[in-house]
């Protein structure tokens, strides 16, 4: 089809509806006009705008849009077709028509006529009243309606037709739930009666839908439930779109109350056994037998869930409650999981209850599925602790070093098994891929010719990070070292054979003992390693002042790449441009349009600049992210430095002691910042000396408490997102909270009437508190200067979170939260008064508002009923500078947690959250016992970090 | 097999145009066209097509009138295509809450009327989209 069809069609069917409009205008001129000629009128204009906007002609679109508007306000509106806008729109169609003529002869637009079309929106605000937007206006007009329906006979026969369907819609509804359970074959007779008529009367479109749920009936019962429900959700809404369209009853309400009649049936045979599960499921152990049954009982049931939802929400029956129980199966804590999925549905079930008789419950429904999908969510790290504990004795059982634990994934638990069967063959090579590129390659192409099942670590060996492979083979292990010696050369550090030998006798892997004797600080010097590094590694020793003030460089470019953003958005620029373009309109309307296009070239101008510069901004955060994420590498160390030490301590103490210990860490391949292992190393050797010293009873003692003569220490480290966890959990004898309540008392750390009101969670963090310490002695092996308190302290100096929790006679547990990075940070940013303040975010659970008359006064104590606890309410204001404002209606305040203790804290507003970057604690800032630092936000303001540790302690003090 | 497609418009131009458009995907035919609503209705029953590209403004029985008859004499796909409801506004809601599966726009804005141009993708990706079901 050639542009000369398009253009000569445009001509012609411009030209009628010019006609079409010229005559209905001058008409309205002598009589007065029917919606009939209004609607011909309207119809033509907005065609006129269609064809020419479809040919890309904006001098007629213009013209002709604003004149569809104002024809819109005459039909949909009430506004008259007085004289005045008769006289005005005859003056626009004339310019249509006299633009059309040149444009059809010429084939080209022309420009706008901007006189017209300025008289033509003020015509549309007067008559408007100010009504914005012609997409606004309502379209459709009843009266028009009702006067087609009379005349249809369509209509006529719906009118029979429609209760008719409805009845047998009823049936069939009943039918399909009426015991509360599917009994399709009921449905089977109304159903086909149905059919017959709906045949009959020429209804194509239903007949299709009835057909398939006819169809899905009689499939085999497997494949009913999906394509049943599938079907009748689409004759439900088929039902609605008709109900909607013609404002006759078909029956869609019979769908609609499936829901409420057998929603509480279905969901009472859901909480039910969910309820009996969060209790039975913890003391089976969560063991897989039992998750499974679990899943099976609870699945029937939640498929009955999922029947009756997809009458609700016929669109979104993918949603599927069987996959929620999936992820709670996957879930880290599942008892939990369980407990807030049976919440979950109580609470849908009320909200949906009060929904359903009134408005759209599909809504709700949804909300229900999408607060399901919320409940659970998977996590990652939960299968590998499961795996720990099964791998560990085969690992050992093969001679291979604890860490490998962490990073083996559950499907190789096989293989590992057949290795220590001595079915299958092992080697461990030792690979320095960082230093020798080619390496990588080379072992890739190896391990693709040979086929191999591998895991792999990564160790520390002075200051070179190597790759550990354990590769399990069939073929022989002599002839696996022969080709890896020959394909990866010098590459290659260190190899040997694996598997089922005597633990005892095999030397330990050798990367592992040269790991054991390396230090955690790089910038000491190094006696000369075993494995000799290769001549073709470059490496450079940096010392690691050069390295902070390097990340410091860094830390301003984040600020300096923040004020230029901030810049970037500017309103003041675009509303500059504003007010040029209103003088260029000006400057035009007064007769100067070569003027006006100066300015407008200025304005364009201006815009490509901005978006030259936007344009540039984006590629210097681009760089500059990867530039901070290369800085922080340039630090990462893995834990396993922090780790080295530990055994032979544990080992010499256990023996010094008479105690016996097992000692098992894992997750030494989690990585943190250099600094951070630096500060960890003493406080986490006390942890572990303390859990020694104190916490294990000796072998005589634990045997008289009906435990087991071996004790276990554990210390495991996990990586969540931008933090790792790193828990020491001993099975000793606890900490005693009695005696820790008392020593607080003695050293003056509380009072009597704090500590009938803390819990012994809360009581047992006094343990941190500068002079305390339940020790009658410092003896020989603990208590070198190093307390808990400075164990704290070191923590929460590299950002970090200490938590500790005990049960007496069982055992303690020490969780030290530390984020990867020391430098950055997430912040929550909050408004006080005129100046901000950082929170950091691991410290904050939600935020709330609420109206002031929902705060409580409970013992001189300003409180929120939250979710049924009460939570103690603390102006941050007042806190720092013990003043108070605010009578404000709304009280805003953010939920912190620390040390077990939960409170708000009030603010006056939140601003954002922030990646911060973190300078050292600076000692001024450090003398308020709320903040921890300070630092500089993107637009230049000073913000203090506060200490939130700090708080709570002082709060407990009672100040 | 072609996913048969119906061209409901009441400008000679707006139907060769979208006409156009959609036969030059391969997997797509147009088996008919309308000029208003109820020309659209009497063909339907006979063309029985998968998609339904259908004008808002028309005389005699206008889009939305014909939409909600189209619920009963068709299983077609209904596809608005109009230059005045736009995706957010009050006519689309309503179109939709009647039953048509999308609102785009017409074609507009290309002198050059380049029928391999995005505007015209628009339209043929909706319609396949929608006729797989």
């Amino acid at each position: 089809m050639s542009m000369d069809f398009f253009w000569e069609q445009f001509g012609i069917e411009c030209a009628e509806h010019l006609q079409v409009i010229d005559q209905c205008l001058a008409d309205a001129l002598t009589h007065a006009c029917n919606p009939e000629d209004i609607a011909k009128l309207f119809r033509s204009m907005h065609s006129i705008k269609g064809l020419s906007k479809a040919m890309g002609l904006l001098s007629m679109e213009l013209v002709a849009h604003r004149c569809e508007d104002l024809l819109g306000l005459v039909r949909d509106n009430g506004v008259d077709l007085s004289r005045d806008l008769i006289e005005l729109l005859t003056v626009a169609n004339d310019t249509l028509a006299r633009l059309h003529e040149t444009i059809v002869e010429q084939r080209l637009d022309q420009p706008p006529n901007d006189a017209l079309i300025a008289k033509l929106d003020a015509a549309f605000q007067h008559f408007s009243g100010g009504v914005s937007s012609s997409a606004d206006l309502p379209v459709s007009d009843t009266q028009n309606q009702t006067e087609v329906e009379d005349a249809d006979p369509l209509f006529a026969a719906l009118r029979v037709f429609a209760p008719q369907t409805s009845e047998l819609i009823h049936e069939i509804c009943d039918a399909w739930f009426g015991k509360g359970v599917a009994a399709p074959r009921k449905v089977a007779k109304p159903l086909s009666a149905l059919i017959e008529r709906v045949e009959a009367a020429g209804f194509d479109g239903l007949l299709d839908i009835l057909t398939a749920v006819s169809q899905s009936l009689a499939k085999k019962p497997a494949d009913m439930d999906a394509e049943w429900i599938g079907a009748m959700a689409d004759l439900g809404q088929q039902l609605r779109d008709l109900e909607a369209g013609f404002e006759l009853n078909f029956g869609a309400e019979f769908f609609r109350a499936i829901v409420p009649n057998h929603f509480d049936a279905v969901s009472q045979a859901v909480a039910g056994p969910l309820a009996e599960l969060s209790l039975s499921l913890p003391e089976s152990g969560y063991s897989e037998e039992a998750l499974a049954d679990a899943m099976a009982s609870l699945g029937q049931s939640l498929r009955q869930i999922d029947l009756v939802l997809a009458f609700a929400d016929p669109r979104n029956r993918s949603q599927n409650l069987q996959l929620k129980l999936q992820s709670i199966y996957a879930a880290e804590d599942i008892a939990s999981a369980f407990a807030s999925l049976l919440v979950q549905i109580d609470h849908i079930r009320d909200a949906i209850f009060d929904q359903l008789v009134s408005g759209d419950q599909s809504q709700d429904c949804f909300n229900f599925l999408v607060a399901l999908q919320g409940a659970v969510t998977p996590d990652a790290s939960a299968p590998k602790e499961k795996s720990a504990s099964q791998l560990l004795p085969l690992l050992q059982s093969i001679g291979l070093n604890d860490d490998f634990a962490a990073c083996t994934p559950l499907e190789f638990l096989p293989d590992l098994a057949a290795l220590a069967e001595g079915a299958s063959q092992g080697v461990l090579v030792t690979i320095d891929l960082n230093g020798n590129p080619q390496a990588a390659r080379l072992f890739v192409q190896w391990s693709k010719t040979h086929e191999v099942k591998s895991i792999s670590r990564s160790v520390i060996v002075q200051d070179m990070t190597l790759f550990e492979f354990l590769i399990i083979s069939q073929s022989s292990a002599n002839i696996l070292i022969e080709d890896l010696k020959r394909d990866l050369g010098d590459a290659l550090m260190d190899v040997q054979k694996v598997g089922a030998v005597a633990k005892s006798d095999s030397p330990a892997p050798q990367a592992a003992a040269l790991e054991a004797q390396s230090t955690p600080s790089a910038s000491q010097p190094a006696p000369a390693p075993n494995a000799t590094p290769t001549s073709t590694q470059s490496q450079i020793r940096v010392s690691a002042a050069v390295l902070d003030s390097f990340m410091a460089q860094v830390g301003c470019l984040v600020s300096v790449r923040s004020r230029l953003g901030v810049a970037l958005q500017d309103e003041g620029v675009s509303r500059l441009m504003e007010s040029v373009s209103d003088l260029g309109r000006r400057l035009s309307a007064q007769g100067h349009p070569e003027d006006a296009l100066l300015l407008d070239r200025l304005r364009a101008a201006v815009q490509d600049e901005r978006m030259r510069l936007a344009t540039v901004q984006v590629e210097f955060q681009r760089h500059l992210s990867s530039l901070q994420q290369t800085a922080l590498d340039l630090r990462v160390l893995p834990l396993s430095n922090l780790f080295a030490r530990l055994p032979r301590i544990v080992r010499e103490l256990g023996t010094a002691q008479g105690k016996e210990l097992r000692f098992v860490m894992s997750g030494g391949e989690t990585v943190v910042d250099k600094s951070i292992i630096e500060t960890l190393v003493d406080p986490l050797i006390h942890i572990v000396r303390n859990a020694v010293d104190h916490g294990i009873e000796t072998p005589q003692e634990r045997q008289a408490a009906g435990k087991s003569g071996e004790a276990s220490l554990t210390l495991a480290a996990v990586q969540e997102g931008g933090e790792a966890k790193l828990s020491i959990i001993d099975d000793g004898r606890g900490i005693n909270v009695e005696r820790v309540a008392q020593k607080a008392l003695e050293r003056g750390l509380t009072t009597p009437e704090k500590l009938k009101s803390m819990t012994p969670e809360q009581i047992i963090y006094f343990i941190f508190e500068a002079g305390f310490s339940t020790a009658a002695a410092i003896t020989e092996t603990s208590g070198r200067g190093v307390g808990m308190d400075i164990v704290r302290t070191a923590v929460l100096g590299i950002g970090g979170k200490i938590a500790v929790s005990s049960e007496l006679g069982k055992g303690s547990r020490f969780d030290i939260t530390i984020p990867v990075s020391a430098a950055i940070q997430n912040t929550l940013v909050v408004r006080l008064g005129d100046h901000l303040m950082g929170i950091p975010s691991r410290y904050v659970d939600e935020v709330h508002q609420i109206a002031r008359s929902e705060l409580r006064t409970l013992h001189d104590q300003t409180a929120y009923l939250l979710r049924g606890h009460v939570l103690p309410l603390y102006s941050l204001e007042h806190l720092l500078m013990g003043s108070t404002r605010g009578d404000d209606e709304r009280v805003l305040f953010v939920v912190v947690s620390a040390g077990g203790r939960r409170i708000g804290l009030i603010v006056d507003g939140v601003v954002r959250r922030e990646e911060m970057f973190l300078t050292k604690p600076h000692p001024l800032v450090r003398r308020s016992p709320y903040l921890f630092s300070a630092t500089v936000s993107g637009e230049g303001k000073i913000i203090l970090i506060v200490d939130v540790d700090g708080v709570m302690t002082r709060l407990a003090q009672g100040a | 097999m072609a996913v048969k497609v119906m061209v409901v418009d009441d400008s000679v131009m707006m139907r060769m145009l979208v006409m156009e458009i959609v036969s030059s995907d391969p997997t797509l035919e147009v088996v008919g066209t309308a000029e208003n609503g109820k020309d659209c209705i009497e063909q339907v029953r006979d063309l029985k097509p998968d998609v339904i590209l259908l004008d808002i403004e028309m005389p005699v029985m206008d889009g939305i009138e014909t939409l909600k008859r189209l619920k009963l004499v068709s299983k077609a796909k209904v596809i608005i295509l109009s230059s005045v409801a736009q995706a957010g506004s009050a006519q689309a809601a309503e179109a939709r809450a009647l039953g048509a599966v999308d609102v785009i726009a017409k074609p507009s804005g290309a002198v050059s009327l380049d029928l391999e141009s995005k505007r015209g993708h628009i339209i043929t990706a909706a319609v396949k989209r929608f006729a797989k079901g």
